[in-house]
C-alpha cells in the first residue's frame, strides 16, 4: 500500500494532493506516490511548511491503493474528498440531477467504486 | 507583552508579584487571589496600590466584598474562547461597582476588543508587532450595538426611541 | 416582514466590512488557520471536505422572494448552482472560496441576510414555527419575539465565547412545529389565568451525544421581561457552563448536573438584579417590531369549499397534493402551500438556483412574495387564495415541486452526512434516497400516513434522528459506514426521544429494515393509528423481531 498527502487549498478550500514537484494539484492522479515511511515523514514536514506559509490546510498522510491504473484512498471518507460526493443520481426518479461532483467522469468512476465496494 | 491603557500605550506600574519572587519592598503590586487570602494583613499594610488577578474559575463574587482595596483587578482569558471573564466583567462594573483598572490578561485578541470595551474593561495586555495600531483599527470595526451594558454607549433600539 | 432601518443595515455593513479585512490578513499569512478559524466560524464559514461550506441564516424562516433571488445568484456566481436547506432552517453552500467570501457576504448584507453566529459558540439563528402569522392555531406571532431575540443576540458583548452554541426556538402555537423542546431554550405562549398571553420556557433541551428534552424553568413570563430573563439564563450558563470537556460544555449537561430547582434558583437570583433594567423591552419597541409583521392585504374572501371538492373530484393528483400538502390558513379563503423539497430519490433539503428563482417569483405571483423555510427541510408558501391554489399546484407540478408528502414517511430529514461533512461517521444522503425511492408509491405512503425518518451522518445529530419517529445515525464500524436505528422518537409537543432497535445495519441492509418495521405496524395498527400510536401501545419489541428475527428475543 502507498501513501499520499492530501490537504485543503486555503484560498478556494478545494481538496489538493501534494505532487512530487513539491506543487499542489486538484487531482489525485497527479499526487506523488510514497512508498516509504521515511519519506513519508520528509514530504509531511514539506508540507506543513506549505501550512505555515499559508498555502494549505491540514495536510495529512492518507493510504492510497492503486486499482486497474486508478490512484484510491482506502478510507471512504478520503475517497469522497477526492472524487467528490456519492449522491446517487442512478435511480430511475432522480431526473437530470444537480451536478454535483467536481467533474461528472470522476464522480462515476469514484461513486461507482465506492457503493460497490461497501455492498461487497 | 504591551499594555494599552484608555487607548494609550502605557507602562505597567504593577509589578507582577504572582510569581514565586518575593515581593517588592515597595510600589503597587498585583497578586492572585490565594496571595491575597493569605497575605491580606501584610499587602494592606504596605500602603501602595494593589492589583489583584482572578483565574477564570474565581469570580468575582469573591472579592466583591474587599473591592475598595483593589486600584486594579486583571481578569484572566486562559484561551481566547474562554468567555466567562467577560460575565465577570459586567459584574464587577455593572453590579459591584468597580471604578478602577479592569485589566484583560492572558489569550487576549483584539479581535475581541469591543467585546471587552462593551463588558467594562478599559485596559489590555497585548502582544504583536503593532498593539496601537491594531487597537485603532479594531476599534473602527462597529459602531452600532443592540446589547444595553454598564459602557453606557447607546443601543440601536435608545437611539430608534429617540427618533 | 421585518426589514432593516439604517442601524441594522450600517451594522451588518460594517460587519461585512469587518469581515473582508479579516480575510485579507489570513490570505497575505497576518493571522494563523487557529486564529482565523473562530473569526470565519462567527460568520458561517466552515471548512468541510470538499471546500469551505458557508451557513447563511433565514431568521426564524422567513425570506422574501427578492432573499430567494439572492440565494440563486449565490449558489449560480459562486458555487455549483445550488443550495441545501437545513434542519435550522438556513442554508448551506458546499463550494465556497475563501477569497470570493467576502463579496458574497457582502451582496448578502445588500438583500438583508447575514451569516452572523450561523456557526461558533453563540446564540445561533433563531428559530420558529414555519406557519408563523398565518396558523390557524395559533395564539400569537412568535416572529416578532425572535426578531427581538435576534437582534439582542446580534455580537452580544457577554455571550459570543459561551462554553457552547446555544439554540432558541419559539412556538406561538400550541402544536409545536419548532421543535422548542430540544433546544438550549424552547419558548412557547401561552395564556396564563389573567388571559395575558406569554412564555412558558423551556431549558437544557438538545439532541446531540447525550440527547435531553427541555425542562420547564419558568411557566410564563411576560413578554417585556423575554430578554432580562434569556440574560439571566444565558449568564448563568456563560458562568457555569462546562469548558473542560466540549461534549460536556452544552447547557443541557449543567442543568441535568445541578437539576432544573437549582438552575432555576441561581438564574431568579441573577434575574433580581437585571429585570428591571435596562433590557425591559418598552411596549412601543414590541409594536414597532410587530408593524414589520403586519398581516398583508388580504382580500375578504369565503373559503372555497365547494369549487375546490368539485376540482378534486375531477383531478386525483391534485386531490392528493391538496389533501397533503395545503394546509388551513387562519383567513377564509387563503390556504398554506407546502412545497416538498423531498421528491423520490432527491436530496432533502437540497434546490437548484433555478427552482429557487422560479419559486421566488411564484411567490410574487401567488403569496405576496414571502417564502418560508421549515425545519424539516421544505419551504412554504404561506399567504395563497384558494382560488388560485389548482393554477399554482400545476406550476409547482412542472417544477417536481409538488410531491404530495408532507408529513409522510418519504418525507425525510437528511443531514449532509460524509458526502459533505467533515465531522461525519458515514453517508445520510443516500439513504434518503434509497429509502425514498423504496416508498414512492404515493397510494402507500397515504396508508401508511403520518411518518417521520430522521438520518444524521454522526452523533452532532444535525438531522435530529432522536426526535424521529425512525432515527437513523450514522456510526463508523471499523471503517465501514453502519445504520444505528432508533423509534418512537417526536418532537412536537409531545417530545420524545427514540429507543435504540438493535445493532447497526450496513447501508444496504437499511431500506429493507424500514420496510419490515412499516410492515410489522401495519399488521399491529388499530383504526387508523399513526405509526407513533402504534409504536406507544406496543412497545419496541414486535419490531426487534421483525427486523433482527426471533434470536433477538434471546440475546
Ligand atoms: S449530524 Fe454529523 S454528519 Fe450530519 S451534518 Fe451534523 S455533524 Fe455533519
Amino acid at each position: 500500500m502507498s501513501q499520499m498527502i492530501i490537504a485543503n487549498r486555503l484560498i478556494d478550500g478545494l481538496v489538493v494532493f501534494l505532487v512530487s514537484g513539491g506543487q499542489w494539484d486538484t487531482a489525485i492522479a497527479q499526487g506523488a506516490l510514497i512508498e516509504e515511511d521515511s519519506e513519508a515523514q520528509r514530504l509531511l514536514e514539506v508540507a506543513k511548511q506549505d501550512q505555515a506559509r499559508c498555502l494549505v490546510i491540514d495536510p495529512i498522510l492518507i493510504q492510497v491503493r492503486v486499482e486497474n491504473g486508478q490512484v484510491r484512498p482506502t478510507e471512504i471518507r478520503e475517497v469522497i474528498r477526492a472524487f467528490g460526493p456519492t449522491i446517487r443520481t442512478d435511480l430511475e426518479d432522480t431526473g437530470p440531477a444537480v451536478v454535483i461532483s467536481r467533474e461528472a467522469d470522476r464522480r462515476a468512476d469514484g461513486a461507482g467504486h465506492l457503493r460497490r465496494s461497501t455492498k461487497e | 507583552m504591551a499594555l494599552i491603557k484608555d487607548g494609550k500605550l502605557v507602562t505597567d506600574p504593577f509589578v507582577d508579584a504572582s510569581g514565586p519572587e518575593a515581593l517588592p519592598p515597595t510600589g503597587p503590586v498585583l497578586v492572585t487571589y490565594d496571595q491575597w487570602q493569605a497575605e491580606r494583613a501584610a499587602l494592606l499594610a504596605r500602603g501602595t496600590p494593589l492589583g489583584i488577578r482572578l483565574h477564570s474559575d474565581q469570580p468575582p463574587e469573591l472579592i466583591a466584598a474587599d473591592l475598595r482595596h483593589f486600584a486594579l483587578v486583571a481578569l484572566e482569558f486562559p484561551k481566547f474562547r474562554d468567555g466567562r471573564a467577560y460575565s465577570y466583567a459586567r459584574l464587577l462594573r455593572e453590579r459591584y461597582g468597580f471604578t478602577g483598572e479592569l485589566r484583560a490578561v492572558g489569550d487576549v485578541l483584539l479581535e475581541q476588543l469591543f467585546f471587552m470595551l462593551r463588558t467594562g474593561f478599559d485596559a489590555f495586555d497585548v502582544q504583536g508587532a503593532d498593539p496601537l495600531g491594531s487597537y485603532r483599527t479594531a476599534l473602527g470595526d462597529l459602531s452600532v450595538w443592540y446589547q444595553p451594558t454598564g459602557d453606557g454607549r447607546p443601543t440601536a433600539m435608545q437611539l430608534r426611541r429617540k427618533h | 416582514m421585518y426589514r432593516y432601518d439604517g442601524f441594522d443595515a450600517k451594522f451588518v455593513a460594517e460587519r461585512a466590512a469587518q469581515f473582508r479585512r479579516q480575510v485579507t490578513r489570513r490570505l497575505a499569512g497576518e493571522l494563523t488557520e487557529d486564529q482565523f478559524r473562530p473569526l470565519r466560524l462567527m460568520n458561517g464559514l466552515y471548512l468541510q471536505l470538499h471546500a469551505y461550506m458557508l451557513r447563511v441564516n433565514v431568521p426564524y424562516g422567513t425570506l422574501s422572494s427578492k432573499q430567494m433571488r439572492t440565494f440563486a445568484h449565490v449558489a449560480r456566481t459562486y458555487d455549483k448552482g445550488f443550495g441545501h436547506f437545513t434542519t435550522r432552517q438556513n442554508i448551506q453552500y458546499n463550494w465556497i472560496k475563501l477569497e470570493q467570501a467576502p463579496d458574497i457576504i457582502k451582496e448578502l448584507a445588500n438583500a438583508e441576510i447575514t451569516s452572523i453566529q450561523s456557526s461558533g459558540n453563540c446564540v445561533r439563528n433563531i428559530t420558529s414555527d414555519q406557519y408563523a402569522g398565518c396558523a390557524k392555531d395559533e395564539l400569537s406571532d412568535p416572529r416578532i419575539y425572535c426578531e427581538l431575540l435576534r437582534q439582542y443576540s446580534f455580537l452580544h458583548p457577554e455571550f459570543s465565547y459561551l462554553p457552547r452554541k446555544f439554540k432558541i426556538a419559539v412556538t406561538g402555537s400550541p402544536n409545536d412545529r419548532a421543535a422548542v423542546a430540544v433546544h438550549d431554550i424552547g419558548l412557547r405562549m401561552h395564556r396564563n389565568e389573567q388571559d395575558e398571553i406569554g412564555f412558558e420556557v423551556l431549558v437544557g433541551g438538545g439532541l446531540g451525544r447525550t440527547p435531553y428534552i427541555g425542562q420547564t424553568i419558568r411557566n410564563w413570563l411576560a413578554p417585556e421581561d423575554l430578554l432580562s430573563y434569556v440574560e439571566a439564563i444565558l449568564r448563568v450558563y456563560n458562568m457555569q457552563g462546562r469548558r473542560d470537556n466540549i461534549h460536556k460544555a452544552r447547557i443541557k449537561i449543567i442543568v441535568n448536573q445541578m437539576g432544573i430547582d437549582k438552575y432555576r434558583e441561581l438564574v431568579d437570583k441573577e434575574w433580581e438584579f437585571t429585570k428591571n433594567g435596562a433590557l425591559k423591552v418598552p411596549d412601543d419597541e414590541i409594536e414597532r417590531i410587530r408593524a414589520y409583521f403586519a398581516p398583508p392585504a388580504y382580500e375578504r374572501l369565503q373559503d372555497l369549499t365547494a369549487e375546490l371538492a368539485v376540482a378534486r373530484k375531477a383531478d386525483r393528483a391534485f386531490d392528493r397534493w391538496l389533501r397533503g400538502n395545503v394546509i388551513e390558513h387562519k383567513v377564509p379563503g387563503y390556504a398554506i402551500v407546502n412545497v416538498s423539497l423531498k421528491a423520490p430519490g432527491r436530496v432533502p433539503g437540497d434546490i437548484t438556483a433555478d427552482k429557487m428563482d422560479a419559486v421566488a417569483d411564484i411567490a410574487d405571483k401567488y403569496s405576496f412574495g414571502e417564502i418560508r423555510v421549515s425545519h424539516r427541510q421544505n419551504l412554504v408558501l404561506v399567504d395563497v387564495k384558494q382560488s388560485d391554489l389548482q393554477q399554482l399546484w400545476r406550476e409547482l407540478f412542472a417544477l417536481e415541486l409538488a410531491t404530495p408528502n408532507l408529513g409522510l414517511l418519504s418525507d425525510i430529514i437528511c443531514c449532509p452526512g460524509l458526502d459533505y461533512c467533515a465531522l461525519a461517521n458515514a453517508r445520510a444522503i443516500p439513504i434518503a434516497q434509497d429509502i425514498s425511492h423504496a416508498f414512492s408509491d404515493l397510494d402507500e405512503l397515504q396508508r401508511i400516513g403520518h411518518f417521520t425518518i430522521n438520518i444524521s451522518g454522526c452523533m452532532n445529530a444535525c438531522g435530529h434522528h432522536h426526535v424521529g419517529h425512525i432515527g437513523i445515525l450514522g456510526v463508523d464500524k471499523r471503517g465501514e459506514e453502519y445504520f444505528q436505528l432508533t423509534l418512537g422518537g417526536s418532537s412536537d409537543q409531545q417530545a420524545s426521544l427514540g429507543d435504540r432497535l438493535g445493532p447497526g445495519l450496513p447501508q444496504a441492509e437499511v431500506p429493507g429494515a424500514i420496510r419490515k418495521i412499516v410492515d410489522t405496524f401495519l399488521k399491529r395498527r388499530e383504526h387508523e393509528e399513526r405509526f407513533i400510536d402504534t409504536y406507544r401501545r406496543v412497545g419496541i419489541e414486535p419490531f426487534k423481531e421483525a427486523v433482527y428475527g426471533s434470536e433477538s428475543q434471546a440475546a
